[in-house]
């Protein structure tokens, strides 16, 4: 009974045993099938569109699925917005959409296919030798192929006023601790005493000092955001600040992940990122003093 | 009526600091938060909701309803946003929010006035790891999301029936019966739902955990098989086929 209660969570675990056979990279039910789904998507007028394209060259299953007895399908999960739905489709190309009022963050994708009525007596010619004899009852709804798990991210990336949203917040510290760097929420959080942030927002009020503040707070806090990346890639996404990085990289040709941070180092890919900030900064006090 | 949000870093700093910010929660009025940080908080959501107003001393179940059928409108993707409730529950809803808190503290020995007291009816407390979970636990979230998740629209006699099977220990059925990532699926969710009110009909009472064991049963059904493939009445008719066959289980719990 226990097997059955991973697919509860959206990877199917590789070690799942099935009670039929399952086209499937984790085991070995048949001999020389394989089933991929290629997809892209976009987010359009508020409709996330997934365009997708299955394949598989088990002729069988290819019969099976033309003639109605199975179906390709597309299981689409975002948990926090309980948002579940297996879209049954018919064509082996297509799009499915799905209105964006309904997803939050993490979108997960799992490209299946599942049997729509009961199959009393199954078979396929690539079966693995082991089903030879074996009498298959395959129940409807029954997973038949299951193909890689992917996952994307529904960016609310329209701050409070409809600008795009900093990833850096300061906060003011009550108890009169030295400045810290929090990276475990979804934005990096600057944690300063009462005094110190109180004459930053004066500081913040005119632009002159922006570059200064840059190199005295965001360098660090970037330097400590990018050392704190671990192994997981899947679980830094988590957090919109590493989201927000990684485009930035990409945009530079740059894969953020803790090899490239070793690689590079914080310091310079911190640089990087801010465009010659130390540079900027100088610039600014060196005008600040020649204006006095 | 127009409502507010709670900028983000307003949230941050207040979430940041309960305990120098604890005393406040039982002030009259919401003032503080602007003096606090020197600044006002609170912008207007896009959306303007039904004007409604909620018991601090009535059941749950009755809030929900009330709180649902005003903010209807409000999108699933927004109401996972923790900026939307604590700008509510720090806003418009400040004076419901605090004497719910001392109805509660006074009728419940068992609840003390402490920083996860606050930041659990206030804020997203458990985003970090859980931010499901904290949905169904902030004062205001629970309330939108239990009436989301019951609120059935084909009935229009009597929409909001299978709220009823949350009218006793309500925080503690919303997180057992909804951390099943199956009740996501709609034919799934009433199919539970519409054997749920099968048992209740039979007179069994429905206590914090009388739903468990057909939830249980929901997750093997959806671990072997894709749930979307059944109907409404088919899945219902499995559950309580299922409810039948173990009543004595169900009445045991």
């Amino acid at each position: 009974m226990t097997m059955h209660w991973r697919l509860i969570y959206m990877k199917i675990n590789p070690s799942r045993l099935f009670p039929h056979p399952v086209v499937w990279f984790a085991n070995d039910d048949y001999k020389n099938s394989d089933f991929t789904m290629d997809m892209n998507h976009r987010v359009d007028f508020g409709k996330l569109i997934i365009a997708y394209s299955f394949s598989t060259e088990n002729d069988d299953l290819i019969n099976r699925i033309d003639s109605g007895d199975m179906s390709f399908s597309i299981h689409v999960e975002a948990p926090f917005s309980m948002f579940r739905k297996t879209f049954i489709v018919s064509d082996i190309e297509g799009e499915i959409e799905i209105e964006t009022r309904f997803l939050a963050d993490k979108v997960d994708i799992l490209p299946l296919i599942i049997a729509n009525k009961d199959l009393d007596n199954y078979h396929n010619k690539d079966l693995n030798e082991d089903y030879h004899g074996a009498i298959l009852r395959i129940p409807k709804g029954a997973i038949m192929g299951i193909s890689d798990y992917r996952y994307l991210y529904i960016e609310n990336e329209k701050n409070d006023l409809g600008k795009k949203e900093s990833i850096f917040t300061f906060v003011k510290n009550q108890s009169d601790d030295i400045m810290k760097i929090e990276t475990e929420e979804q934005k990096l959080i600057i944690k300063l005493k009462e005094n110190d942030f109180n004459k930053l927002q004066m500081l913040q009020s005119t632009s002159h000092y922006q570059h200064v503040v840059y190199s005295m707070f965001i360098i660090p806090a970037l330097i400590f955001a990018l050392e704190s990346i671990e192994e997981d890639v899947e679980i830094m996404r988590e957090r919109l600040w590493f989201r927000s990085l990684e485009k930035a990289f990409k945009a530079n040709n740059i894969e953020l992940n803790k090899t490239t941070v070793e690689q590079r180092t914080s310091y310079v890919m911190a640089q990087l990122l801010l465009e010659d900030p130390i540079g900027r900064a100088l610039t600014s006090l060196t005008e600040i003093r020649g204006e006095n | 009526m127009e409502i507010s949000f709670l900028a983000q870093d307003g949230l941050f700093q207040l979430k940041s600091n309960p305990s120098t910010y604890l005393k406040h929660y039982r002030n009259d009025s919401n003032e503080w938060i602007t003096k606090e940080l020197g600044y006002n908080p609170f912008i207007i959501y896009k959306t303007e909701v039904t004007e409604f107003q909620l018991n601090p001393e009535a059941d749950e179940v009755d809030n929900a309803q009330i709180l649902y059928t005003a903010m209807k409108n409000i999108s699933d993707s927004d109401a996972t946003d923790e900026r939307l409730w604590a700008g509510l529950t720090h806003g418009i809803l400040w004076q419901f929010m605090r004497d719910n808190l001392e109805y509660t503290i006074d009728t419940n020995q068992r609840v003390r006035m402490d920083d996860n007291l606050i930041l659990n009816r206030y804020f997203f407390n458990t985003e970090r790891n859980a931010k499901k979970r904290s949905m169904f636990i902030n004062n205001l979230s629970k309330l939108w999301w239990a009436g989301r998740l019951t609120f059935d629209s084909e009935d229009r006699q009597s929409p909001f029936k299978s709220i009823e099977l949350f009218r006793s220990a309500f925080s503690h059925k919303l997180v057992n019966t909804f951390s099943s990532s199956f009740m996501a699926n709609e034919n799934a969710r009433f199919a539970l739902f519409d054997a749920g009110l099968f048992i209740k009909e039979e007179g069994i009472e429905i206590k914090g955990d009388t739903l468990v064991p057909l939830t249980k049963y929901l997750n093997m059904l959806g671990g072997s098989m894709i749930l979307d493939m059944f109907s409404r009445e088919e899945l219902r008719d499995m559950l309580i086929n299922y409810a039948k066959d173990n009543l004595d289980e169900i009445k045991r719990r």
